[in-house]
């Protein structure tokens, strides 16, 4: 019974150990993001991999995602004989919920285990120290312009995805012989208001903040050469997908209530 | 002047240094020499500020590091360069980028004098010819001395070496030997050398500090080191006697 609470009372220390070590480092890359020197070019950098890197596969899943929701709600409206309404059903459901969602898990399962093994990878080879000794801070150089370029970044690819979404959610109900395209986007769009896409952008935002926070700390605290950049770039995969799920119905709960 | 008075340092519950005091003269190469896992490194850590002893005082150009604010200790250590054992390169940069990156992020210099500065750098550790190479390209002598290079861009006062010779042939070794003593001579920079290698120690440097199992078993000249009566200091340098003899009469 006393090794149990013992261990217990170990794995509880470690957590707020953790919690304590990403305050700190939230604190610091909150801190740096106001101070100088600014790498524009680090930050250009980033925004060309994740934007530019990530742009046809978002397309892609955004035509996907937004054919098989106009199917599935289709399939369920013919049911009650309410297929006039897809467009401002499938709309609201791509702007609102899966246009974020989607396109932040994509990025995400994209960027941030790359980012977790690249600078994890750096910490094992003592680059990040070599940084340091170097009078670099590696958190301005490395992190900072991840996490601008997130900000810029996660709300533009969600656009181009739920555009994609929208077309092609079209499309199927145009191919069906429900609705045409035009009257599609027309009613999905009507249905759309501007605190929806605001809402819907604001979610991108926080989904790039958070997701790709975690990653750089991921990265940065690995430790124990490669099976230690393995575990970084896995845990940084995992959580991302998780926060993802959380923060959408954190802030999805707190959107609908108002 | 660098004074280290009474250093500890834990790793977990492990005792990794015990009561270091010794001071390293300014523009002289001091060497720090002891067997794999005696705290070498973790000294050379703590030097850099990459690591906080558990207790002790630290004190560079007559203040005590631990008085002062962490913008001071950083100004300080600005002065202060080191060479990694593994060399710490940029993998993702060429030889002429890894040594120009602290010229342009550091001292945001002018492309063309950046352009000068590296040109000369190479020239120094002989690496005129591999400046385009990728650092996956280079060999592990042409990989230190392109560390070498970017520590001596930093323009610094203090270098610290680790283990800058270890696997290398001798020719490389030798001229990682001439580019410290060339530093020494010409710049006056002071330099602290962690070293297994008694014939670079040897080489390079007048005074040595032993350190085994995390405690300073000797301190003094290459005399007095080879002189020494401790058993873990004869047995540490008893191979390396025949070298010191040959150079000390290749010398007089």
């Amino acid at each position: 019974m006393k090794q149990i609470f013992f261990e217990i009372n170990n794995r509880l220390k470690l957590i707020v150990l953790e919690l304590q070590e990403l305050t700190l480092f939230i604190g610091r890359v909150i801190r740096s993001l106001f101070r100088r020197p600014r790498y524009w070019k680090d930050l250009f950098d980033h925004m060309d991999i994740l934007g530019v890197g990530s742009i046809v596969i978002v397309l892609i899943a955004g035509c996907c995602v937004g054919a098989i929701i106009s199917m599935e709600t289709l399939f369920q409206l013919r049911s009650y004989g309410a297929q006039s309404f897809l467009g401002r059903v499938t709309g609201d459901s791509i702007v609102r919920g899966a246009g974020p969602v989607f396109t932040a898990m994509i990025v995400s399962s994209r960027i941030c285990p790359a980012t977790a093994a690249e600078l994890g990878s750096m910490q094992v080879s003592q680059q990040i120290d070599a940084l340091v000794t170097m009078g670099i801070d590696p958190i301005r150089k490395l992190i900072t312009p991840r996490i601008i370029a997130s900000l810029f970044i996660y709300p533009a690819l969600t656009c181009a995805h739920t555009v994609a979404a929208l077309l092609s959610g079209g499309l199927v109900a145009e191919l069906s012989g429900e609705l045409t395209l035009m009257r599609f986007l027309r009613e999905s769009l009507a249905e759309v208001s501007s605190g929806d896409l605001l809402w819907g952008l604001m979610k991108a935002v926080v989904f790039g903040l958070v997701v790709v926070t975690l990653a750089c700390y991921s990265g940065i605290r690995v430790s124990g050469g490669a099976i230690g950049v393995r575990k970084g770039a896995t845990r940084a995969a995992v959580n991302a997908i998780l926060l993802i799920l959380f923060f959408d119905f954190l802030v999805t709960s707190i959107g609908r209530s108002f | 002047m660098i004074i280290l008075k009474n250093i500890d340092f834990f790793y977990g519950d492990t005792q990794i240094l015990k009561n270091i005091t010794f001071d390293i003269p300014a523009g002289e190469v001091t060497t720090i020499l002891g067997p794999s896992g005696s705290g070498k490194t973790t000294l050379l850590r703590i030097l850099t500020g990459l690591l906080e002893p558990a207790g002790g005082e630290i004190w560079m150009r007559e203040k005590s590091m631990m008085t002062l604010s962490k913008t001071e200790q950083e100004h300080i250590r600005n002065k202060m360069a080191i060479v990694f054992q593994n060399g710490a390169l940029f993998d993702s940069l060429t030889v002429w980028e890894n040594v120009a990156f602290p010229l342009h992020e550091r001292f945001s210099m002018p492309l063309a004098i950046i352009r000068q500065e590296v040109d000369k750098l190479l020239d120094l550790v002989g690496l005129q010819n591999a400046a385009d190479l990728t650092i996956n390209q280079c060999s592990g002598g042409m990989q230190m001395r392109v560390a070498i290079a970017r520590a001596f861009a930093c323009h610094p006062e203090i270098i610290l070496y680790d283990e800058p010779t270890s696997g290398l042939d001798p020719i490389a070794r030798d001229r990682i030997c001439d580019c410290i003593q060339n530093q020494q001579f010409q710049h006056n920079v002071t330099s602290v050398l962690v070293t297994h290698q008694l014939a670079t120690a040897f080489r390079v440097s007048k005074r040595f500090i032993c350190l085994y199992a995390g405690e300073i078993l000797f301190d003094g000249t290459a005399d007095e080191l080879t002189a020494s009566k401790n058993p873990y200091v004869q047995r540490f340098i008893q191979p390396s006697k025949r070298v010191y003899r040959a150079l000390d009469s290749s010398l007089t």
